[in-house]
C-alpha cells in the first residue's frame, strides 16, 4: 500500500445523479482490542456536504483513514463510486515545491517528447485557481504561502485530480474568520456542482452552518445520523452523550493589584489584575503570538517597559521569566508542549527540576507524588504516573503540558490557544482549570483565536490589529461584533 | 531500560558460547586484553551515548584523541628537566584540557554557530586529525615516562571505562542536567517552551565528551608510550557510535541507556578478539561488526512494533 495522505483513492469514473458516492456498511475496525468502529453506516450522496462530529478518539480519524483505504478494515464494506480527495488539517504538501508542482504531483502533464509539460500544467492551474477565485501565483513555492494558501492548494489539488467527494479534516483550523468565510462559500459552490464532502470540525457552529447532514460519532458508534437541523449545544450532547453542564464558568471576577504591566510596547500599553483573565484577540497572524512570547521572555522587548510585581524586568530568556513567575503554555502542542515519548512523571519533574532537585539530585519521590496530585487535580486520564503521554488523547495531553507549566506555580500563566484541536468535553475541563485558576489569584492571558471563548471567560479583551494593541473591549457582556471591529478596524483606516 | 535488555542478552549468549568454545578466550590475561581494548573507544562510547541522547552526534572524537594525544606527549617532552611525576601530571592535564577545548569547539559551532552536528564535527574530525599530523610531521611521539606505564597498565582503562560508566549513567537518571539533556534530545522546542536552556545543555555533552576523548589519549599514551599521529584513534568514533546503538539508545536522541552501551562496547570487543581466536581472518571482521549493527537495529525495530 503506498502511503497517501493528501492522496486521492481512485473509485470508478463519472457517476450521474443522485446514485451515493460512498456507501459504508458495518464498518468495523480494531486496534489490538481496541475496537475503534464498531458496525458504521453511512451514505453520501452527490451534492451534499456531511458534518461528522465526535470527540477526540471517537473514531473520526480511522473512519477516514478506512476510506482512503490507507487501513485495512475488519469487517463491513466500503464502497466507493468516486475519487476521494482528503484534505487533512496538517496539510501534506511538498514544501519546497511550485504550486503548480504540489498540484500535478503523480499526475504530471508530459509534452510528446515525455519531458514535463509546464506550460500547460501552469494554465491548468492558473484556471483552477481562477475557479476558486483564490489568487495564488502558480509558481510560487509551497513553504512560502500562508497557512489559508496552503489549504487552497490542497483544496485545487483535489479538485485537479477530478475528486467528487473531498474529506475535509478540521479545515478551519488555523484559519481566520475572513478565510473561513471564503472557505465556506468556495465548499457551497462546490456542493452546487455536484461534488460531496464529509467535513470534519469541532468547530460546531459552522458545522450548523455549512452542513446537510450530520453524523455524530461516538466510541466507534454511529449515535445520531440524518438531515435534522441541530444547534451546537444538541449536538456538543450528543457527542459527549451526557449532559454537558454550561461551557463556561461563571467569569473570574479581577481582585485588587496588578501583576503585571506593559507600557508603550506593541503600540499600546496594558495591566494585568490579580485573578483577572484577559483575553488577547484579533486576526489570524496579528502579532497575539508574539505578545504572548515576548511576556513569556521567548522574544526581547523591542521597546517600552515591562513591570511584574511592581519591578521592572527585562526577560532576555524564557528562564527569567519563569523565575519571575510567568509561566507560557504553548499552542502547537504536539511540537511545543509534550514529548510524546516520555512520561507523565518526567513532564511534571522538567516542568520544574530545580523544586525536585535536592544537593543537585533529582528526586524521584517527590515527582512521582507531585505527578500523583497533579493527575488528580487536573484529571488526567492515564494508568499513572508511568504512562507515556504520546498515548493519552489529545485533551488529555494538553492537560499534562498545563501541569508541567503550572508545577512552577507562576504568578502569571499566558495560554497560546489552550483549546486548538481539543474536543468538547476536555474544553469544559480546561475553561473551567482556567477559571480556578484565576480564582487563585493567578493573572491569566489567554491569546485565542476563538471569540466565543473569550467572550465566555473574559471581562476584558485586548484586540491586536498589524503587530499593534488595537484597543481594549470592555463592555459587559462583550460582543463579537465590537471584537471583529476592532479586528479588521474598518472604521478608521 | 528495555531496549538495552536486548544488548545484556546478546552478550551473555556470546560470553557464554565463547568461554564454551575456547579455552583461549577463559585465559585471564585474553579477558583482560579484551576489555582493555574495548575501553579506549568505549569511554568515547559513554560520551557519545549523552551526545545522542541530546540529539547530536561527534564523529570527531577519533581524530581528537591523536590531537590530545599528540599534544600532551609534547607538553610532557617540554617539560623533561622536572620530575617524571611532575611530567605525567603535565600529560594528564594537557590532555584533558586538549579535549575539553575540543568539545567546547564542537560544541560552540554546534550551538551558537548553528551548525548542523554532523557537518560541524565533520569538520573538526579533518581539523583535529591535521592538527596532530602537522605537529608530529605524520610520525610517532613517543616518551620514556615509567609512571605514565605503570598507572595506565593492568586493568586501568577497564575500571576507568567501569567508573565513567557509573558516573555517566547516575548523571542522566538523577540530575538535573541528564534530564535536561534527555529533554532537549526528545524535543527540542518543547524543551525551549518548558524554560531549558538548549543550548547550554547540548553544549555540555560535547563539553564531557571531549573530556573523555582527553581520558582515553592518556589512557591509550600511557599503554603505548607513544601516540601515531595518523593512526591513534582511527575510527574511535564509528566504534563509539556502533556501541551507542547496539546498546539500544536511539539516534534520534530523546533516550539513552549508558548501561547499553557498555554491554555494547563489550560485544564489538568480544566478537573482535574470539574471530581472531577461531582464526578468522582479521579482513573480514568489519563484516561481522557491521551485522551485528544491523540485526541489533532490526532487532529493536521488531521488538518495538511488536
Amino acid at each position: 500500500m503506498k502511503p497517501r495522505s493528501t492522496g486521492t483513492a481512485n473509485g470508478c469514473e463519472w457517476t450521474s445523479g443522485t446514485s451515493p458516492l460512498l456507501t459504508i456498511r458495518g464498518l468495523c475496525k480494531s486496534y489490538g482490542t481496541n475496537r475503534v468502529l464498531d458496525g458504521v453506516s453511512l451514505t453520501v450522496r452527490p451534492g451534499r456536504i456531511v458534518g461528522l462530529i465526535g470527540e477526540n478518539g471517537a473514531g473520526k480519524s480511522t473512519l477516514v483513514k478506512c476510506i482512503l483505504g490507507l487501513v485495512p478494515h475488519d469487517g463491513g464494506t466500503i464502497d466507493r463510486r468516486a475519487t476521494v480527495a482528503a484534505i487533512h488539517q496538517e496539510l501534506s504538501l511538498a514544501g519546497g515545491l511550485s504550486v503548480t508542482a504540489n498540484l500535478f504531483l503523480g499526475r504530471e502533464r508530459r509534452t510528446r517528447l515525455g519531458t514535463l509539460d509546464h506550460r500547460t500544467m501552469q494554465r491548468e492551474a492558473a484556471a483552477i485557481f481562477a475557479r476558486l477565485g483564490v489568487e495564488i501565483d502558480p509558481r510560487a513555492e509551497v513553504e512560502s504561502l500562508s497557512v489559508a494558501q496552503m489549504q487552497w492548494v490542497a483544496i485545487a489539488r483535489a479538485l485537479s485530480a477530478e475528486a467528487r467527494l473531498l474529506i475535509l479534516d478540521e479545515p478551519t483550523a488555523l484559519l481566520n474568520r475572513d478565510e473561513s468565510t471564503k472557505l465556506f462559500t468556495v465548499l457551497r459552490a462546490l456542493r452546487g456542482r455536484g461534488h460531496a464532502m464529509l467535513f470534519i470540525s469541532h468547530k460546531l457552529d459552522e458545522v450548523a452552518a455549512l452542513c446537510d447532514e450530520l453524523i455524530v460519532l461516538r466510541d466507534g458508534v454511529v449515535v445520531s445520523s440524518g438531515t435534522e437541523r441541530l444547534e451546537p449545544e444538541e449536538m456538543a450532547r450528543r457527542m459527549v452523550g451526557r449532559e454537558l453542564e454550561a461551557l463556561y464558568p461563571p467569569r473570574a471576577v479581577p481582585q485588587a493589584g496588578t501583576v503585571l504591566r506593559l507600557e508603550g510596547a506593541f503600540g499600546g500599553s496594558f495591566e494585568l489584575h490579580v485573578g483577572e483573565i484577559l483575553g488577547v484577540a484579533g486576526l489570524a497572524g496579528q502579532g497575539q503570538a508574539d505578545l504572548g512570547e515576548t511576556l513569556a521572555g521567548f522574544r526581547p522587548l523591542r521597546s517600552g517597559g515591562l513591570t511584574v510585581q511592581g519591578r521592572p524586568v527585562r526577560f532576555r530568556s524564557p528562564r527569567m521569566a519563569r523565575a519571575a513567575g510567568i509561566g507560557y503554555l504553548a499552542a502547537d502542542r504536539l511540537r511545543d508542549g509534550i514529548w510524546r515519548d516520555f512520561t507523565v512523571a518526567e513532564h511534571v519533574g522538567l516542568g520544574d527540576l530545580p523544586r525536585y532537585t535536592r544537593r543537585g539530585h533529582v528526586q524521584h519521590a517527590a515527582i512521582r507524588s507531585a505527578t500523583e496530585r497533579f493527575i488528580d487535580t487536573f484529571q488526567i486520564r492515564c494508568r499513572g504516573p508511568a504512562a507515556l503521554v504520546g498515548e493519552l488523547s489529545g485533551g488529555n495531553q494538553q492537560k499534562v503540558s498545563m501541569a508541567k507549566v503550572l508545577g512552577a506555580e507562576p504568578q502569571v500563566v499566558v495560554f497560546n490557544e489552550p483549546t486548538q484541536g481539543v474536543d468538547v468535553g476536555a474544553r469544559q475541563e480546561i475553561y473551567s482549570f482556567i477559571a480556578r485558576l484565576a480564582a487563585r489569584g493567578v493573572a491569566v492571558l489567554l491569546v485565542s483565536s476563538d471569540m466565543q471563548e473569550l467572550i465566555g471567560l473574559c471581562r476584558r479583551v485586548l484586540v491586536m490589529r498589524a503587530g499593534r494593541i488595537a484597543g481594549c473591549v470592555e463592555e459587559d457582556p462583550i460582543t463579537e461584533e465590537s471584537l471583529i471591529y476592532l479586528a479588521t478596524g474598518v472604521h478608521g483606516t | 531500560m528495555k531496549k538495552s535488555r536486548a544488548a545484556f542478552i546478546v552478550l551473555g549468549v556470546l560470553l557464554l558460547i565463547c568461554l564454551v568454545t575456547s579455552s583461549t578466550f577463559r585465559n585471564p590475561t585474553n579477558l583482560m586484553n579484551i576489555t582493555r581494548q574495548a575501553s579506549y573507544s568505549g569511554i568515547i562510547a559513554l560520551g557519545m551515548t549523552l551526545v545522542i541522547a541530546g540529539g547530536g552526534i561527534d564523529l570527531s572524537s577519533g581524530s581528537l584523541v591523536a590531537f590530545c594525544g599528540t599534544f600532551s606527549l609534547e607538553a610532557m617532552r617540554l617539560c623533561s628537566g622536572l620530575s617524571e611525576g611532575t611530567q605525567l601530571v603535565v600529560m594528564l592535564v594537557t590532555s584533558l584540557l586538549c579535549g575539553l577545548a575540543g568539545g567546547a569547539i564542537n560544541g560552540a559551532l554546534i550551538n551558537w554557530g548553528r551548525i548542523p552536528p554532523f557537518i560541524a564535527t565533520l569538520g573538526t574530525f579533518s581539523i583535529f586529525r591535521s592538527l596532530a599530523v602537522y605537529q608530529a610531521d605524520a610520525g610517532l611521539i613517543m616518551v620514556d615516562n615509567m609512571w605514565l606505564e605503570k598507572i595506565c597498565g593492568g586493568w586501568t582503562p577497564v575500571v576507568v571505562l567501569l567508573v565513567v560508566a557509573g558516573a555517566l549513567a547516575h548523571l542522566l537518571r538523577n540530575t538535573p542536567l541528564g534530564w535536561r539533556i534527555c529533554a532537549v534530545g526528545a524535543g527540542e522546542r518543547t524543551a525551549s517552551y518548558a524554560a531549558i536552556n538548549v543550548r547550554l545543555v547540548r553544549f555540555a555533552t560535547y563539553a564531557i565528551i571531549g573530556t573523555l576523548c582527553g581520558v582515553s589519549a592518556f589512557l591509550l599514551a600511557g599503554r603505548l608510550s607513544s601516540i601515531s599521529s595518523t593512526g591513534s584513534g582511527t575510527n574511535y568514533e564509528l566504534d563509539a557510535i556502533a556501541a551507542v546503538i547496539i546498546g539500544g539508545t536511539p539516534m534520534t536522541g530523546g533516550r539513552a541507556s549508558v548501561w547499553g552501551t557498555l554491554a555494547g562496547v563489550f560485544i564489538l570487543g568480544i566478537i573482535s578478539n574470539i574471530l581472531d581466536l577461531w582464526s578468522i581472518s582479521a579482513n573480514l571482521q568489519g563484516t561481522v561488526k557491521g551485522l551485528v549493527i544491523i540485526m541489533a537495529v532490526l532487532f529493536q525495530f521488531q521488538k518495538r512494533r511488536g
